[in-house]
């Protein structure tokens, strides 16, 4: 899809007219591919693609990476559609994109978050930013490349084998990483995740969040959790990809939660007493 | 089990010093013989403190005892939530499980939805039961009395107290007390509506954001009382920052008795007392002066 003189590398599925469109905002450093399990075992029409310095996706900037930008080419895309609803989905750093999206698109009815939370996000900058300047720059095969990411965090081979080919770009028989995390400012990368509680608190749709291994909200989050104001999942057996790690359990979570968030008919809210 | 042993549990207990394993086990079972007893609406009465969640604040649980009375001269309601994200799960619900055993009859436990395997497995009570006891053992006592929990109290025909709030299946008493609760609390119908539902400034029922129970407006709250001879809905469930917060034109109350809820959500706490006349009387108090342990928010090593 062209937008503005950039070509986006993109997935739509389409199963039905009457299905609402799910659009789908991988993390830092992954691809569309990061969706392609997932994507299968969903019967939506659903939209996946590269972001801006990702995948297959090519810019006239590709070294602006911040918030506003990455909102506006979300925007844009979802603008060049014809939906009935819209739920955004965006995972760790596509997180505060969509949420950022919210506002500005018509017939979104719902919001979901992969595994980030912006307090403990700011809080672990440092060490993310040192786990970053410790990954290797490059790989002989794409092979030697899945295996390092199946030890570094992965833990479904199967997705990986799909997702981390698309994280790669190939230049004289080696493979690279197609995207420039480490040079990634962490002034930028905190950016990405300032007031992202309070401008997820605040969207008007139906919310989820979804959290891989263990409860860790910040305050804002904390506060909002116990006066339900959003919904909470947290996946304990799940590592950070939880759309790679469990793609089946995260397709009956996405579903449910876009059924649960319907219209009420109230006679069919009423169960019937023994 | 004499009484006295019974007495030095909860002596023990209320130094915040958790019972062994094999003391735990007998004091289930005992908690289980008794709360088969309590009807899915146990009546209550007047003079009564109400209180909210709990959730393994240890300290702040003593520090209610203090504001509050301590049993059995002061009778109480508990509206459920005493496990997860605190540290002291374990310390909480065994001695307010000691105390139930202890008074049956001056003493309410409601069951929230906390109370419950699914829920308590991932939000700190499991883990501390792990960390504390090296099984999951106590984890399973627990969470076969929390089956056991009644899930609403009636005080003086008065007021219905229970720690969500209402279900569309549910209109009248009677329909609550012809629910089977000796079970897991399901994740849909009327028993996780009753521990799971928020009021709302909406009228009639409506979608719950969290993703289990329902909202329900002002009118609903007026029927149900209305058609129950009843005054006032008394619930916890939601953090409220007074410890209290009145909706409905004055007909339901939330309580919220978790003083700087996880320790760092800056929130008063709140109990309700209802005299012999059945005057209510709403009592704030703060966190306990204390030292925590370092908080250490488990932060993920990787967010991009
Ligand atoms: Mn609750």
């Amino acid at each position: 899809m062209e937008v503005n003189g950039n070509r986006f590398n993109y997935e739509l599925k389409i199963v039905s007219p009457s299905s609402p469109l799910l659009v789908f905002h991988h993390g830092g450093g992954h691809s569309l591919h990061s969706f392609t399990l997932l994507v299968d075992k969903l019967n939506y029409n659903t939209l996946t693609f590269d972001c801006r310095q990702h995948g297959q996706t090519e810019t006239t900037n590709d070294a602006d990476l911040s918030l506003e930008t990455l909102t506006d080419d979300l925007v844009s895309l979802i603008q060049k559609l014809e939906y009935k609803e819209l739920v955004l989905i965006g995972h760790s750093m596509g997180a505060p994109v969509v949420i950022s999206a919210v506002p500005r698109l018509k017939k979104v009815v719902g919001v979901i978050v992969l595994d980030v939370v912006e307090g403990t996000a700011i809080e672990s900058l440092g060490m993310m930013m040192s786990i970053l300047m410790r990954r290797p720059k490059s790989f002989k095969s794409e092979q030697d490349a899945i295996e390092w990411s199946f030890k570094n965090g992965g833990k479904n081979l199967e997705s990986l084998k799909i997702s981390v080919p698309g994280q790669l770009r190939k230049v004289n028989e080696k493979y690279y990483w197609r995207t420039d995390l480490e040079s990634s400012k962490s002034r930028l990368i905190a950016g990405w995740f300032e007031n992202m509680s309070e401008k997820f608190l605040a969207c008007k749709c139906a919310k989820l969040l979804v959290l891989a291994g263990a409860d860790r909200l910040d305050k804002p989050l904390m506060i909002g959790q116990m006066q339900g104001k959003f919904q909470l999942i947290i996946i304990p057996e799940s590592g950070h990809l939880i759309q790679e790690d469990v793609p089946e359990k995260l397709a009956v979570i996405i579903d449910e939660f876009y059924k649960r968030n319907q219209p009420l008919d109230i006679s069919k809210i009423r169960k019937p007493l023994h | 089990m004499s009484v006295g042993s019974l007495e030095n549990w909860i002596e023990q207990l209320k130094k915040c010093k958790p019972l062994l394993e094999e003391e735990i086990k007998q004091l289930c079972s005992m908690a289980v013989e008794i709360l088969v007893k309590d009807k899915v609406v146990q009546k209550v009465s007047a003079p009564v403190t109400i209180c909210g969640d709990i959730h393994g604040q240890f300290h702040d649980l003593t520090e209610l005892f203090n504001v509050g009375g301590q049993l059995p001269d002061t009778n109480y309601v508990f509206m459920g939530d005493y496990v997860d994200r605190g540290y002291y799960s374990v310390e909480t619900v065994s001695l307010i499980i000691a105390l139930k055993v202890r008074f049956p009859k001056r003493i309410a436990i409601l069951r929230g939805n906390h109370e419950t395997r699914q829920i308590s497995q991932v939000y700190g009570f499991y883990d501390e039961c792990l960390r504390k006891y090296g099984s999951a053992n106590v984890w399973k006592y627990f969470t076969d009395v929390f089956d056991c929990l009644p899930l609403t109290a009636l005080v003086e025909n008065e007021i219905i107290c229970m720690h969500g709030g209402l279900s569309p299946s549910l209109d009248t008493l009677d329909h609550i007390r012809s629910l089977d609760r000796f079970q897991e609390l399901p994740g849909e119908g009327p028993m996780a509506d009753l521990c799971w539902s928020d009021p709302d400034e909406r009228y009639g029922w409506g979608i719950s954001p969290r993703g289990a129970g329902y909202t329900f407006g002002e009118d609903i709250s007026e029927a149900f009382l209305q058609n129950n001879g009843l005054s006032l809905i008394a619930r916890a469930h939601q953090l409220v920052m007074d410890g209290y917060y009145w909706q409905h034109s004055g007909r339901v109350v939330t309580i919220f008795s978790a003083p700087n809820y996880c320790y760092r959500c800056g929130n008063q706490a709140a109990i309700m007392q209802v005299d012999e006349h059945r005057k209510r009387k709403l009592v704030q108090f703060d966190a306990a002066p204390r030292t925590e342990p370092q908080v250490s928010r488990r932060t993920p090593d990787y967010f991009l």
